[in-house]
This record gives structure tokens, sequence and C-alpha cells, in this order.
């Protein structure tokens, strides 16, 4: 019901924002990256028949070329984009909790900071749109389809594979069948491959997009934690650093699954790890934007139940958040505009900002391993320390 | 364990004794100078006045251009903020311009690296560096190394970009050693901390002297006002003007110019290192090192007539057929290299014997080679 | 991790938590107690440190110079002729100049004047060896800073412009200008970034030079580095000219600070308090202008040298000459960029600074104070619990968004009536009027539960927090000047627990922290805002704050408006709106 009204609000700002607003916020390191901002978008759409290496996805570019890079359909497109990420995000916590889903709705529909990123344009809102796609699938027991939507995002970000071991794993908790497990991985190659060759006109372009998220090769400051290795660090080590990196998103992904599949309700347990390897992967990716925090954040509801047992009050992490990114383009601004700053001071800040974020989320880890304890074995009143 | 320690004292006791009066006579036959200015910009006007004044040294007292090798940024002479340009003195007065007439820089601008500078002393270069930037040093050869710029404990700046280790020289100098590319090195060092960097050697026949001492730095001996920068460091400084006063047939000795260095003078306690280097001091000539000598080497007869028997007139190789080339060129790899007439030839002389063979006959040969193999291993089952 | 966790574990065994939220309050305002205490503790030997070169290449009187007793006669040519042309137009003065500076050998050439500025006049000297990319400025406005006839300045400019051009070190440009005064010279900046055919490439380092008098003789040398927005020059370049100025035989003072007096622990503290003041208000004073605020904003590092004292013997204007010269070849020999962590610094004297690091947590200590009293009214409170946060946000965000959109569009609107001053003094009396009025009143139309109340106080306090923890870094001092102003926002208590609370108090703090108050304060204390005297001196600080927004592109105005009017405001709205009683006290 708040659909509408959003809808509208959304195209509304599309139509009112200054253009050197829209400009500063596109341009912003909290909101775009090379390889998901606007303008790459645009350039790569304009230059697509001169050149054939890129940086954004080639599925986008097909896209555009589709509605002929119109305007207003853009517009019409991302407000949609964004507001089924709100609906499926909704549907899929809903099946879950008993939280009041016209809160969680306003809450994500009317969020500045969403707002923010939509007028960003950065592609990442379609590789949210995936994820949150995959994961109401796969709570609808809707197999192939999640195993499609995984494919389509990991097309976008690579680093969205890694879901699918949490995946298989729900898929053979709640079938017991090998079979239905195998014929989900191979829709989900069969749609890699079907996408790759339908939108790609060779091979080098689908390599260098992937060799751009994979190995860092557009150095710039972001959010994340990578730059300051390849900028400020001898370059003689950068190879252990895409080395290390790419292992460290990867290295907790099976420890995960299997830690949280053996809860007694082991749908969410598997829920959850998937959502702590999007949070990971939000820190620890190459090119981190505001966008991939944002859909972790809003899947912090799910798991209402371990609230009262996070040590650090959910409110105060939200406020230090807040902070914490005012302060980031701040010591930006010092930095590139005024350079009084330098890149020490903004990656200190960047550095806070994940270091809390993984605070929260071993918090929530903490909580949840907490509450499965409890389902096994009973409610103590006596506070748990270790298990 | 102790019978080894005794061994041990036995054998230094006779390393020692067998220093006698004779040895402290230099052997070498060669002398050549790396010089290496590691710092770079307008206000480091000082450390290329350094190692300019040091070339024009070496240079007058008989080392020829071709044997030394001279390092250093050179962006100082054609300074816009050079008020003469074109010139570099080492003085105010202005009386000498070190700049004047034929400098060869070997190794200039961004060209200074450690890299280059551990390459230059082990001599591993591409087969296509020019032979005027490479040490062609053999085992006769006496090595003059000086460097200054910006150091500290155990590193030098290379132009604000690297650092070379003490470690790192240390180990090129035993490279040197084991591939016999010196005799004796003589090993200078203007920087501040300068003692640290001579403190890791570990090779023999080496004598090294440093600006300052560990914590200690070395200082500047005035400034040109005009110019507005200083123009020479301390230890650089007084060593030259001890030096001045040789000429090439001086019979001065390291002694003598060790005994002038004072703390008066130089603001900072100049080390000498000579646990590595055997002769007495005071019997070793500065020409051993600063100067150059040329004595003629009587080489190996049997080595050089069977060099000559492979080769023509003109020092190419002889063609001979292809399968005695092919077992010439293993027994050339395998057994004594013959004495090319010139040293480090021996390198290229292998090369162009492999250049002039006949690719086919390669072709052929390994083809040959493989259906042996091949049948060899048949007949075996 | 775990070391938090022990730690946490720690504080929740003795109960510590629970203990700290009941005293925020205090805890709240012993922060602010110590952030504004923390000043009087840098001056402390110890605590500062003594000015040093850190870039190796500047070299400050290193070189001998040039600029002595033989050049001295042109000065006084030049200086007679322009004393004739005290009276004469603009146009007559800068035609006669552009004369002599094309004969020197400079490229001279003269920027157009707009509807709002004079024309300037400056001189390009291409380096004949150099390569054409960088290039340092001197400076001798027509008038000083303090709007005299610079006759010294300008004659020692033109002068120094002949002698220059004939030494042959330079890598670097050489440019000089001739402005009228300083929103002129902003006027040529800009012009110079922006519109010009012909430059001289990037400005490394700009010297204003001010010696408004026909003596020969001066006593000692102020210098003034201040610029808008918390911009200050490289240190270096500051350290060098006041190192060359006593290698020339000048003592330089900062900050308008007296000359022959003891440099102890008082004359540091007011140095250094005079030095925030300066900093905080920077490009408000409308009379008393600082050149180096012209160059705000295009990261140049400049600086301005005033001669003081003058009179008939002593040290002579060559010798002031002689500074400009050093410091020029200190410029030359710079090769690549000013060090980059001398940006950040308080000056305690000419040759004593603190760093970064040792005064950022006075600035910081306060907005955490404001943190821990919004973080107050929300534990100890029971009218909020945490699960109904987010039913009263929806309205709140609303009524702050609103009263900041309303205020941040009278804010903007009064930038573009800058020059009408009978706006400003009606807005300023009005302003000023409500201030007063507005605290004691009562606001019946709006209609606030209690838990709603409670928000809209924290959030004020929160976004004041934030507000100045990110202006902080950026502007110290405006953080730490504003952070003590509004310290009373504080003290306001609205909750039913703190139903003794006095409403006199409340009031009484509400009317304290007003940006009104603020003005009238800074006002009184200090004249030079306006040319118009003490009495007029409020509203200059108000023309000032207004004006300097469009014609500096200073930020105090909008950091006053979007921080400070809409805290203050919001916080007024929470105290006097209607609060309907809550469902307990409705049952009770």
């Amino acid at each position: 019901m708040f659909m509408l009204p959003a809808l509208f609000l959304r195209l509304a700002l599309f139509l009112t924002i200054p253009a050197d607003i829209e400009s500063i916020i596109q341009d912003s390191v909290l909101f775009s990256t090379p390889t998901n901002s606007y303008k790459q978008l645009q350039e790569e759409f304009f230059l697509q028949h001169i050149r054939h290496t890129v940086t954004t996805s080639p599925l986008l570019i097909t896209i555009l070329n589709l509605i002929n890079n119109d305007q207003f359909l853009t517009n019409l497109i991302y407000s949609v984009v964004d507001i089924s990420i709100a609906y499926l995000l909704v549907s899929t916590i809903g099946r879950f909790t008993k939280v009041d889903r016209e809160r969680i709705l306003k809450l994500y529909l009317f969020n500045p900071l969403v707002l923010l990123s939509l007028v960003s344009k950065t592609t990442t809102i379609f590789n949210n749109l995936f994820i949150v796609a995959a994961l109401n699938a796969l709570t609808v027991s809707c197999y192939c389809l999640s195993a499609i939507f995984i494919a389509t995002s990991a097309y976008f970000t690579y680093y969205s594979w890694y879901l699918m071991v949490p995946i298989l794993t729900y898929i053979y908790k709640e079938t017991q069948c090998t079979l239905i497990v195998i014929k989900t991985l191979l829709v989900f190659a069969a749609t890699t491959v079907a996408i790759m060759l339908l939108t790609t006109q060779s091979k080098e372009e689908f390599f260098t997009y992937y060799r751009e998220l994979s190995s860092f090769t557009t150095i710039t400051p972001n959010l994340g934690l990578w730059w300051y290795f390849f900028t400020e660090i001898f370059e003689f080590f950068h190879n252990f650093f895409i080395v290390m990196f790419n292992l460290y998103t990867f290295v907790y992904v099976i420890p995960l699954t299997l830690k949280f599949q053996g809860r007694q309700d082991y749908r969410k347990g598997l829920i959850f790890s998937i959502w702590v390897i999007l949070a990971l992967e939000a820190i620890f990716k190459p090119y981190p934007v505001i966008a991939d925090h944002i859909l972790v954040h809003s899947y912090v509801p799910l798991w209402s139940l371990c609230f009262h047992d996070l040590k650090f009050p959910l409110l105060l992490s939200y406020l230090a958040n807040m902070v914490l990114l005012l302060m980031l383009p701040t010591f930006y601004f010092m930095w590139i505009n005024l350079s009084s700053g330098n890149a020490n001071f903004f990656y200190a800040i960047g550095l806070v900002f994940s270091f809390i974020q993984v605070a929260v989320l071993m918090d929530f880890i903490w909580a949840m391993i907490q509450n499965s304890h409890r389902a096994c074995y009973g409610f103590s009143r006596k506070r748990l320390t270790q298990i | 364990m102790k019978i080894l320690y005794i061994l041990l004292g036995i054998l230094c006791c006779v390393a020692a004794s067998s220093n006698t009066d004779d040895d402290q006579k230099s052997t070498h036959t060669n002398n050549w100078a790396v010089l290496v200015s590691s710092s770079r910009f307008w206000f480091n006007y000082r450390h290329m006045a350094n190692v300019l004044s040091f070339y024009r040294t070496v240079k007058r007292l008989g080392i020829p251009d071709s044997q030394i090798i001279l390092m250093m940024s050179d962006d100082v002479a054609c300074n816009p903020r050079n008020a003469f340009p074109g010139s570099v003195f080492n003085n105010k007065d202005r009386a000498l311009d070190l700049y004047g007439d034929n400098i060869e820089v070997d190794y200039r601008g961004y060209e200074v690296t450690v890299e280059n500078f551990i390459r230059l002393l082990t001599d591993r270069w591409g087969p296509d560096h020019p032979r005027s930037k490479r040490l062609l040093t053999d085992e006769n050869s006496n090595i003059f190394i000086y460097l200054t710029g910006h150091g500290g404990e155990d590193f030098l700046k290379f132009q604000d970009a690297e650092e070379i280790s003490s470690y790192d020289i240390a180990d090129a100098f035993q490279q040197m050693a084991e591939k016999k590319r010196y005799n004796e090195i003589f090993f200078m060092i203007d920087t501040c901390q300068a003692n640290t960097m001579y403190s890791k050697f570990y090779s023999p026949n080496i004598l090294a002297v440093g600006s300052s001492r560990l914590d200690e730095s070395s200082y500047s001996h005035h400034s040109d006002t005009e110019l507005g920068v200083a123009v020479i460091d301390r230890f650089t400084y007084y060593n030259l003007e001890f030096l001045e006063q040789i000429e090439k047939d001086s019979n001065k000795t390291m002694a003598d110019l060790f005994e002038t260095y004072t703390f008066e003078d130089i603001h900072s306690h100049a080390g000498i290192r000579t646990d590595l280097y055997n002769r007495n001091l005071s019997k070793v000539l500065l020409t051993d090192f600063f100067g150059n000598v040329q004595k003629v080497e009587v080489g190996n007869l049997e080595d050089d007539l069977l060099y000559l028997a492979m080769t023509n007139e003109d020092g190419s190789p002889k063609q001979f057929s292809a399968q005695l080339s092919q077992h010439r060129q293993t027994n050339v790899s395998s057994d004594r290299k013959p004495r090319p007439l010139n040293k480090d030839s021996s390198k290229e002389n292998y090369i162009n014997l492999e250049s002039t063979e006949p690719p086919l006959v390669r072709k052929l040969l390994i083809a040959l080679l493989l259906v042996s193999t091949l049948g060899f291993t048949y007949t075996l089952k | 991790m775990s070391l938090l966790e022990t730690l946490h574990r720690k504080l929740e065994k003795h109960g510590i938590i629970a203990q700290c939220i009941r005293y925020l309050p205090v805890i709240s305002f012993l922060f602010a107690f110590i952030g504004a205490g923390w000043i009087f503790f840098l001056p402390v030997q110890g605590q500062y440190r003594d000015t040093y070169i850190s870039e190796n290449a500047l070299m400050p009187s290193q070189a001998y110079n040039f600029y002595r007793e033989s050049e001295w006669n042109f000065v006084r040519g030049y200086r007679s002729e322009i004393e004739k042309l005290a009276n004469a137009s603009h146009e007559e003065r800068t035609e006669k100049l552009a004369e002599w500076l094309s004969q020197t050998g400079f490229k001279t050439t003269v920027q157009e004047g707009s509807d709002d500025h004079l024309s300037n006049l400056y001189g390009i000297l291409h380096a004949p060896r150099g390569d054409d990319t960088e290039a340092m400025l001197l400076v001798a406005p027509w008038f000083t800073s303090s709007g005299e006839f610079n006759v010294g300045g300008v004659s020692l400019g033109i002068a120094l412009a002949r002698f220059l051009q004939r030494l042959s070190v330079w890598a670097k440009n050489i440019i000089v200008v001739f402005p009228e005064d300083q929103s002129s010279l902003r006027y040529w900046v800009k012009g110079y970034h922006e519109s010009f055919d012909h430059t001289g490439g990037s400005i490394e380092g700009a010297i204003v030079v001010e010696f408004p008098s026909s003596l020969d003789y001066l006593k000692y040398v102020e210098v003034d580095y201040v610029g808008v927005n918390g911009q200050l020059p490289n240190l270096d370049l500051i350290n060098s000219v006041v190192m060359i100025a006593r290698h020339e035989g000048f003592d330089t003072t900062l900050h308008g600070m007296p000359i022959n007096v003891s440099r102890g622990y008082i004359y540091r503290l007011k140095t250094l308090w005079r030095s925030i003041f300066h900093l905080a208000t920077a490009g408000l004073r409308r009379a008393r202008q600082n050149s180096a605020e012209a160059f705000s904003g295009w990261n140049i590092q400049a600086i301005t040298i005033r001669g003081m004292e003058f009179c008939n013997e002593g040290s002579d204007i060559t010798s002031f000459g002689r500074i400009v010269e050093a410091t020029f070849r200190s410029i030359n020999n710079l090769l690549e960029k000013w060090h980059q962590s001398f940006f950040f610094y308080l000056m305690l004297s000419p040759v004593h600074f603190v760093s970064i690091a040792t005064y950022l947590p006075a600035a910081v200590l306060m907005a955490v104070s404001f943190f821990l009293a919004s973080l107050s009214i929300i534990f100890n409170n029971d009218d909020i619990s945490f699960k109904n946060i987010d039913i009263a946000l929806p309205k709140v965000s609303f009524l702050f968004a609103s009263v900041l959109v309303s205020e941040s569009v009278i804010g903007i609107s009064l930038t573009y009536a800058s020059d009408c001053e009978l706006i400003l003094l009606l807005t300023f009396i009005t302003g000023a009027g409500l201030t007063i009025i507005l605290p004691t009143a009562k606001l019946p139309q709006i209609v606030l539960t209690a838990n709603e109340r409670s928000i809209l106080q924290a959030l004020s306090l929160f976004v004041v927090a934030v507000s100045l923890l990110m202006v902080t870094v950026v502007h110290f001092s405006l953080a730490l000047l504003s952070g003590i102003a509004m310290i009373p926002l504080t003290f306001v208590r609205l909750q039913k627990e703190h139903a003794k609370h006095s409403p006199v108090v409340n009031n009484a703090s509400l009317i304290a922290s007003s940006p009104f108050t603020t003005m009238l304060i800074l006002g009184l204390l200090s004249d030079g805002w306006t040319s118009k005297g003490l009495i007029w001196s409020p509203l200059g600080v108000f023309q000032g704050l207004v004006s300097s927004f469009d014609a500096l592109n200073c930020w105090t105005w909008a950091f006053v408006v979007i921080c400070w009017f809409t805290t203050w405001s919001c916080t007024l709205l929470a105290a006097n709106a209607k609060v309907l009683p809550t469902e307990r006290e409705k049952t009770e």
C-alpha cells in the first residue's frame, strides 16, 4: 500500500533533483565505484562499438540497448527495481518472523540512505534485486529460480556464487534428494553460460570485467579495505594481496554453512549464514558501496529474536554508522579537494566503519549461537559466555 | 667442539704468521673506481660535489675514464636554480669547476637505483648492456668504492624512492669475492650513521671507512652563499684535502690518511674497519686504490694455444663440421674455458659459436637423438 | 575483539554501565568542561613544540640576499611618484604602474574590472630556465587590510619586481599583482584560475606585502596567515618567513600581539586564543579582511607580511624587501610539494606551535559531550522505549526536516540580500527579539507526545554532535568556539523526571545558546566587524556571516544555519510544544 507513493516519490526525486547535486551523489565514493557507477555505464553504452573492454556488467549494456537509453524508462526501471527489492524483502522476512511488515516496508522505502543510493543509479541495485529475489525464491521452494537469480547476480558481482554453497545445502536439507541439488547446480551453470553467450560479443569482454573485479585493476579509494594496500604499500606485494583478499572473502563460506546447518531450525540457520556471507562480502569486496551495506542491514529484522542477546544495542551501532558515514565524505573532501588531509585519514575512518560492521556481525553470530544453544538445551537465566 | 676451536686457533695463527713482509705488497694489476651519489634534487648539491671531487681525484691520479663508473642524478649543473649554469663547485671560492671538462656519467637520473648498483657490482646484465657501463674487473683488480647520500642505520637512500641495506652490499661483495671479481676493495662512505653500512661485510680483503658512527650525523662543511646550498661534506672535504697533496708516484699510505681523521675536523667519529683486510695499513699505498698501475700479466700459454687453435686469426671461431662443433661446444662448457684474448668476451664467443651453427643441422641432430632414444627404449622392452 | 569482550564483561559485572548511564548528564558536562579547558593546557611547556623546517629543500636564508642599499634609491624614487598618486583614481594609478611594470621586463596585463570589482594590474616574469609550470606570487595591494594607503608596499612591490627579474636563479615564474584591496585580490585569484589567457602556472606560494607608510624604517613585522574555512598555509611557509625575518634582524608577531612583552605562558595562551578566534571568524570581518583569505579554496600557500611601527631608525625597507627575496628563493628551491602533514596547527608564538593530534581532543570532547547529552535523554527517560523509537521517528524527522528546510531557505535568501543593510538590520532585530521572547512563550499549535518531544530534543543534540565532529577536522576553531557557545543547549531538561528543574534554567539556557546571543557578544567583545564602530558591531558580525558566504565561499554561515539555528529551533520547539499526556498518565 506504500508501494505507489514510494514509486511516485522516486520518480519525482529523479525529476526534481538538481543536476549538480545528482552529479555529486553519483561521483561520491560512498555510492559509486568504477565498476558500478552510472557514468561508467553510460560511457560504455556509448562506446560499446568502439572498445570491447568493459568494467560494468555486459548484461546492463544489453538492457540499455533494449530501451535505447531512454532517461524516463531508466528512471522507471531503477524505481521499480528498488520497490521490488522492498517487496521481496518484506515477503521473505514476513515468512520467518512476526514483525510488523508495514514498519519494515516504511523503513526501506523512505530511508534517506536508500533514496540517495537510488539517485546515484549504481548498478549494485540490480545485484541486490537478484539476491533478494533468490532468497525469496529459496524460501518458497522455487530452487531453480533461485539458482537462476544467483547466477545472474554472480554475473554482476562475481562474489555471489559463494551463496550457492549454503543454498545447495539448504535445498539438500529440505528435500533430502541429491538429484535436485545437482539439478539446481546445473541450472546455475546453464544460466551463467546462457547469459554469457547472450550478452557478450567476445570472450575478452567477459573476462576483463571479472579480472577487474577480482584483481582490483582500477585502483581507486572507496569504502572498502583493499585500495590502501594497493596505493600505499609496495607494488611488489600486489599479487599477494590479491590472492589473500580473494581467499579471505571465500574462506568463511564453508565453515559458516557447516556451523548453522546443524540447527534444529536449519532454514533459519542457513538463511543466517547466507546473510553473514553477504555481510562479509560487503565488507571485504574490492569495490563496496553503501548499497551493499543497505542490502545487509535490510535483513536485520529477520533476526529480531536475537536482539535481546546483542551486547551492543542496535541503536548505538546505527548511530555510530551514521556518524562514520558523514565523516567519510568529510575526510575524502579534505584529502582530494582541500589537499590538506591525506589518504591515511580517509582510510582510518573507512577502517573504523568496517570494524563496526564486523563488530555488529560478530555480535549477531554470537547471539544466534546462543539462540540455537537455548533451542537445544532449554532456557537458562544464566547468561552464556562460552559454549 | 673444543678440538675444533683449537684447530681453528692454529689455523688462524698459521694464517697470521704467513703474513710475511712480502705479502704486504699489493698484487693487483688494474684499478677501478665506483663513485655513487645516491641522492637527487637541488638541495643535495653537496653530494654531487662530493662525488665529482672524487671523480676528479682518481682521474688525476691516473685511473682512466673507462675504469671509473660514475653514478649520480646529475640534476645540479643545469638546474635552473644554479646561479652558475653548467658548473659544479666544491668550495665557496669557486676556484675549481668540477663539471668543467670531460665528465663521463655512466648512470644518471633515474638510472641511479639499488638494482643497477647491485647489478653493477655483481656484473649481472643483459647481453646488450654497453661495456662502458660495466664493472669489468677480475681477481687482480683493486676497486675503490665511494658512496654518498642520505642514510641511516644500516641503509642508504637512493633518490627518495628506495633504500639499499648494509646486508645488500655485504652480500654483493661476497658474490664478487666468489666470482673472483676483485683483489682488494677500498670502501668509503659519507652519509649519516655511515659506519653501520660496512658493519655487515664478511668477505675478505675489504678495507672500509665511514664518516660517522651509529646515531651520529655527518655534516656539511660549508655553504656557498650565492648558490644558497652547502657545497661539500666534512668527511669528504678532509679526505680531499689530504689527497690533493698526493701525486701519482706518492709513497703516502692509508695509515697516513687515516691519521688525519679527527673529530674536530669532521664533527663525527670516522670509522675504519680493517679486520677483513690483512695487509698492514702503513704499507698500503694510497695509489693502490686511487692511482692506476699498469702491470702486464703473462697469461697461461697452454690455454691460449688451445684458444688460438680453435679460432681464426680475427678471433671468430673456426667452422668445423657440425658434429665436431657440437662436440667441442659441450667440451668447452664442461671443461676449462679457453682463455680468450679479452677476458670477459668468453661469453660472447660462446654465443657466437651457437649462432653460427646452421639451424637445420641442429634440428636433424635433435631428431636423430629422439629416434635413437625411442629405438633404445624399444629394444629395452 | 576478545579484549573488547573482556572489557564489556568486566564493566557489566561491576554495574558500571548502569551507573554511567545514570550520571550521563554530569559526564556530558564534564566532557565539555575538559574540552574547553584543554585549550588552557596547550600553552604549558611540553605540550607545544618549537617550529622547525620540515621540508629540506626550502633552506631559508641559506643564500646571500642581494636586495641591499643600492636598490633603496629605486624604492625611494617609485615612492615619491606614488605619493603623488595618493588621490588619483584607480585607473590613473593602474596606468602609471602598468607603464613602470612593463619597463621592468614583466609581461604586463590588466584584468578587466566588473560591476563589483575594479581592474587589477599584474605582470608575469617567465623564468627563462624554468619549465614554466609553477609560479610565486607577490601581492602589493593599493590599500592594506585596515584600509590605509599602502604607499611603501606598492613602491617596494614595483622595485622588487625590477630587482627580481635581474636574478638568474628562478626555476619558477614570478607574478606580481597590484590589486585595489582584498576583495579585488579575490576577484583576481578567481580570474587567474578560471578565465585568464595569460597565466604562469600553478601558484606555489604567495606573499602579500603591506607597508602603509612613507617612512624608510620599521621596528618589527607582523605575519598574518589565516584563511577562511579553517584553511591554513603550510606551516613551513610561516616558519621560513619567521626565520628569514629574524635573520634580517626583525622581530615577528602574530595576531596583533605586542612586541616587547615577555613571552611566557600568558603570552602563548593569548596568542592561542586569538588565533582560534581569528580562525573561527575568518572572512567575517568586513572592515579588516585578511589578504590570505583571498587565496582560500585554491590550495595556495599565502601569507601577509606587514611592516609595523614605522620610524626613522633601525632596520630599513630594503631589509623588509629581503624577506620577500629570501622567501622567494626558498619557495623556488621547493621541488615537489609542500610537506603534506603541516596543514593542521595552531600557533602559540611565531616559533611555537601545537599540532593537530595535541589540540584535536578539545573539539572532539566537545562533540562527545553533545553526543552523551543526546544519549542521556534517550536512556534516562521513562517516555522512551527502544521499541517505539521508530514510531516517533517519522514525525520527528519531518518536523526537523521542515525546520531545516525553512531556515535554509531564509539563510540562502539572506545571502542575496547581504548588500542591503536595512533588510539585515530588520532581520537581526527580529531574530534577536525572537531569541528573547520565544523561549518563554508557549507554542500550542505544535502538539507532540512526550516520546516525540524527547526524541526531537535528542535528535537535535545528536545533529549538533555530528556536525561538530565533521567540522572539527576541517575547521577546528569554529567547532570549538561554536561548541562552547552551544553548551547551554545540553542544560535544557524537559522530561518529567526533571520536574524540579526550574523552567527559568531552561529559558536561560535557550537564550544563552542562541546564535544571536553569540553574535551580540562577539560584536561587543571586539571592534573591527564593520567600519561603523562598536555599537554597530553585532550587526557587522551578522552582515559578515551572511556576505562571506558568497564573497569568500565561506561556510560559516551554512554551518550556523544548518547546525546551530536548526538545532536551537528544534530544541525550542521541543521545550515549548504542547505535550499530550502519555497513556500511563491518563490512567493515573
